[in-house]
């Protein structure tokens, strides 16, 4: 790869003043640049610094049971340009995004089942991220699951989650909760 | 946002020929580029973009009641590639570290169907078969249903690490196949 000289390396567009959705550039040196009106002044940033988002649970919820359903995450801990609406995540720019989820509950008896998942348009008919247990005893359990995925922009991931019995969450930033980062064009 | 006036600041030379190695180079910014022959015609690319690596296994495979390495050798190993431009894992060898640096890894193994009181122990290990995460997951005391464990963590690397994956499970039973039953690195950063 060779490169002309530059006087101005990552000549971004002007911050963005109008629109609704996020804009991305791509410079010459291959970073991704993103910008949303009325985020930060519309400047533009690197993606891989900015696109993250981090949700959790902090009203009571009764996790799902009988099948897989989706859980809303009703509190951001950080999305500033908000990817995620409440259940779905939604790639703004196409590229690889770690995505994760943590289900904490507390078991009322031994043999009781947990799981968490995401599930993406990505992938046709497939969870792409999960981990499923059982209980030992009538205690606190949980798990974590992650992984990276391939998005295009648009594509969707959802939060869904079983318990068998239905558990309550335990709710809080630490407990139950679910990131989604951007780490690079892939 | 105003930008300092570069002069070809990244410096990194002309793309690399068919037979080259992948070859590492970090510019006067700090920023780590890879190029490899072959790959991408062989141009320089950010490490933080193209260093990453994802398979799942397709074909059926039987868990093991021992800890076994999960590679060919084994019957297993994940055997479908989704992404890996410049070969960072093998199904006989497991992942290989192209460059140091914080590298983040997941796996997910599961089983479809297991007896009541089944369990399934999921780890990544390196080449002495040491440790390095593991993720311990158990079945119903009274139902035969699926599990599902995932292995998911970021730790510093040094170049040619080699890490494999290890299972077993309390009986020989049908493993999970599909996407969800994934290996994956991805390189963060120099840490």
């Amino acid at each position: 790869m060779s490169y002309p000289l530059y006087a101005d390396y990552a000549p971004t567009p002007a911050p963005l003043t109008s629109g609704s959705t996020i804009q991305s550039f791509v410079d010459p040196q291959g970073d991704v640049w993103v910008a949303l009106n009325g985020v930060r002044g519309g400047n533009w940033y690197r993606a891989i610094n900015v696109l993250h988002s981090r949700w959790y649970r902090n009203a009571a919820l009764t996790l799902p049971t009988g099948s897989i359903q989706a859980i809303s995450l009703d509190t951001a801990a950080s999305d500033p340009y908000t990817l995620y609406n409440g259940s779905v995540f939604t790639a703004p720019v196409a590229g690889l995004y770690l995505c994760g989820i943590q289900i904490l509950a507390t078991a009322t008896a031994s043999a009781q089942r947990i799981g968490g998942y995401m599930y993406t348009t990505a992938v046709a008919g497939n969870y792409c991220v999960g981990a499923q247990t059982y209980t030992a005893s009538a205690a606190p359990i949980g798990l974590y699951a992650a992984g990276p995925v391939v998005l295009a922009a648009g594509q969707t991931v959802a939060t869904q989650a079983i318990t068998t019995p239905a558990l309550a969450a335990n709710t809080g930033y630490n407990n139950t909760y679910a990131h989604f980062d951007y780490i690079g064009t892939g | 946002m105003a930008f300092v006036n570069y002069t070809d600041y990244v410096g990194h030379g002309a793309s690399l020929g068919a037979a080259a190695p992948l070859t590492p180079y970090t510019d006067p910014t700090g920023e780590v580029w890879v190029a490899k022959g072959g790959v991408n015609g062989g141009a320089w690319k950010k490490a933080r973009d193209v260093l990453h690596c994802s398979y799942y296994r397709n074909t059926a495979w039987t868990t093991g009641t021992s800890s076994t390495a999960f590679i060919t050798a084994n019957s297993g190993g994940f055997d479908t590639v989704v992404s890996d431009p410049y070969t960072i894992y093998t199904q006989a060898a497991g992942i290989t570290i192209p460059v140091a640096g914080l590298w983040h890894f997941d796996i997910a193994l599961g089983i479809a169907t297991a007896t009541a009181n089944a369990w399934l122990a999921v780890s990544l290990r390196d080449a002495l078969g040491n440790f390095v995460w593991a993720q311990n997951t158990i079945g119903s005391g009274t139902t035969a249903t699926g599990l599902i464990a995932n292995v998911s963590f970021s730790r510093p690397c040094l170049v040619n690490d080699v890490y494999r994956p290890y299972q077993s499970a309390s009986a020989a039973i049908a493993g999970g196949t599909g996407v969800g039953f994934r290996i994956s690195a991805d390189y963060l950063g120099t840490g």
